[in-house]
């Protein structure tokens, strides 16, 4: 036995032992929307129970969409501008320019990294900040589909990153597409 | 953009981060911020707030700046000194095109705000990494206090770099660098000119650029504001004692002018905020207010003691003025024989410029307990808040509004 397989062994025996273990355990709908709102978080117990049933994470999947849904829904009725069209030059030159809509601003400064040619400082406007469940995230998506930036706000109320697609730019895809800001 | 490197050592990592420093215009970001993409947001905040906090007021103090560290895994915060070297570089105009040498750094900046460098750990193995890459000009910046207790090792180290031309600048206080970002670098030889002096240290490898501060610039911008202050002072009094009491945020009001700090989401950038600003002091809201304990302290008794402790408690908020500036207040507490002097004073702080002229003082007795330092903490603070002309009593604020660290 390698010390590889080895170490796999010995996490399995742990992991095998934590389910014998936590047999009796079980997770409530109520429980899950607890920790998916207010808090507290899913304790050692609670969290190794999700590990092992597939049920349990249906159930907290199927909880978050539901939750996802009722915020987003929540945005429309207040007329939360979440989704913004902005017609950039594709060729345009390699300095910082905004994207705003009215409750949202996204800012990206280029850099001069390959790995890294954008910078992105997703700012968002507290209302729509304070309506956010401490277990999601906010993400920025084109209409394409692709992500541009995910996270939770700082205290500034900012979401800082990098542009992670070095095949295309983010004017040229602002050329095709609206982005559109949600909870993940 | 301005760059300097750290070295990293431990957990099989020996290596050479980077942190990299870039002004921002401020009509892509608000002034007087940073905007960080590091491993921790909130620890390169820290350390940026510490080791701005006795900058002048002025433009370069107000200038944004992207910040990024890379890796971004690794632990530790001996980074602090190229941090804050590779601030002030932007900040100050020094990220120059076509710099002709590296800069490396290693430092604790300390959490007290008072821009003392402290000694790292491993310091040898960190010397190592930098002997590695650093050439002749290039510049490396290490703890004084390391440089101070070096090895065999570490000066063998210190002997290489400056056998290769690299010169060595052993670090107690942010201040004795400043030359990289108040420049020119690399300064003029001894003889040229009087403002720099070259310690003895280079007996060990290690030379060290102390700048006076009586001749250096915040030194000479003080002076300056200081004769302002004077020239000022009938003006400021007469405006205070006709501001009084109905106009009771006018000062406030003139110094958030003065702050190029985003006071809230919706300030205009055609202006740099200002306008927003005058509005937002208009409101009945005031700038948060964060205390905190000076080191300065040669009583260990209880009441000292007590002191520190609500000192960590005594970070308060006036309003709800998310984003605005920070004023910051030294609490040093002094023993003379059998009473207990203690004194608040406010400083420069890295987002906002303290209006205070003075310093409030308060007396307790040396055996007072915590029941005894409260209220005379508090009177003191009234007072402050009194030049603030922003009539709250501080007790019920601060019961109010007092929160954990």
């Amino acid at each position: 036995m390698t010390n590889k397989s080895g170490a796999r062994a010995r996490l399995l025996i742990e992991l095998l032992g934590d389910q014998i273990d936590e047999g009796d355990a079980d997770l409530s709908d109520a429980r899950i929307e607890q920790a998916l709102t207010v808090g507290p978080d899913f304790n050692d117990r609670e969290s190794r129970l999700l590990w092992r049933s597939p049920e349990a994470r249906e159930r907290l999947f199927a909880a978050r969409d539901d939750l996802r849904e009722t915020v987003m829904t929540g945005w429309q009725e207040r007329g939360v501008e979440f989704e913004v069209a902005y017609k950039a030059a594709a060729d345009g030159k390699a300095e910082p320019f905004m994207i705003q809509s009215k409750d949202f601003t996204l800012t990206l400064f280029p850099e001069d990294d390959p790995d890294m040619p954008w910078i992105l400082s997703l700012r968002i406007k507290a209302r729509v900040r304070e309506s956010r469940p401490a277990s999601l995230n906010f993400q920025l998506v084109d209409g394409g589909g692709m992500v541009w930036i995910t996270g939770k706000p700082n205290s500034r109320g900012e979401i800082n990153g990098g542009w992670r697609h070095p095949d295309v730019s983010p004017r040229e895809r602002l050329q095709q597409y609206a982005l559109r800001l949600t909870l993940v | 953009m301005s760059e300097v490197s750290f070295p990293i050592v431990g957990s099989g990592q020996a290596e050479l981060g980077k942190v990299s420093c870039v002004r921002l215009s401020p009509e892509h970001y608000p002034a007087g911020r940073a905007l960080v993409l590091a491993r921790d947001e909130r620890e390169v905040e820290r350390i940026l707030a510490d080791a701005r906090h006795d900058e002048p007021s002025g433009a370069e103090i107000t200038r944004p700046i992207r910040v990024r560290v890379k890796p971004s895994q690794f632990t530790g915060e001996s980074f602090g000194l190229a941090l804050a070297i590779a601030d002030k570089r932007a900040r100050h105009d020094q990220d120059i095109e076509g710099q002709r040498f590296a800069i490396f750094a290693t430092g604790v900046l300390s959490a007290d705000g008072a821009g003392r460098v402290g000694a790292v750990t491993d310091i040898e193995a960190k010397l190592e990494v930098i002997d590695g890459t650093a050439k002749a000009g290039d510049v490396v910046a290490l703890p004084k206090a390391n440089a101070d207790a070096a090895g065999t090792g570490l000066n063998e180290s210190l002997d290489r770099l400056a056998q290769r031309g690299v010169t060595c600048l052993s670090v107690e206080h942010l201040n004795d660098v400043e030359a990289l970002w108040l420049g020119p670098w690399p300064p003029p030889a001894k003889g040229e000119s009087n403002d720099h002096s070259r310690d003895d240290a280079e007996a060990t490898g290690i030379k060290s650029e102390r700048t006076p501060p009586e001749s250096s610039r915040p030194g000479r911008m003080a002076v300056l504001l200081a004769l302002l202050l004077l020239l000022a002072a009938p003006a400021i009094w007469l405006l205070a004692t006709q501001s009084l009491p109905n106009d009771n945020r006018a000062l406030v009001r003139e110094a958030a002018l003065n702050v190029t700090d985003d006071a809230c989401d919706e300030a205009p950038r055609d202006d740099g905020g200002a306008r927003e600003r005058a509005r937002f002091f208009d409101q009945p809201r005031a700038a948060p207010l964060q205390i905190v304990m000076s080191s300065e302290s040669d009583y260990d008794g209880e009441a000292a003691e007590a002191a520190a402790s609500l000192m960590r408690e005594l970070r308060f908020t006036l309003a709800t003025g998310d984003g605005c500036p920070t004023w910051l207040l030294d609490i040093a507490v002094h023993q003379d024989g059998t009473d207990i002097d203690i004194t608040m004073t406010p400083r420069w702080t890295a987002t906002g410029k303290a209006i205070f002229d003075r310093d409030w003082t308060g007396r307790i007795a040396a055996n007072a307990r915590d029941s005894a330092l409260r209220p005379t903490v508090e009177t003191m603070i009234n007072a402050m808040l009194r030049q603030l002309f922003i009539q709250r009593t501080v007790g019920s604020t601060f019961r109010e509004e007092q929160h954990e660290d």
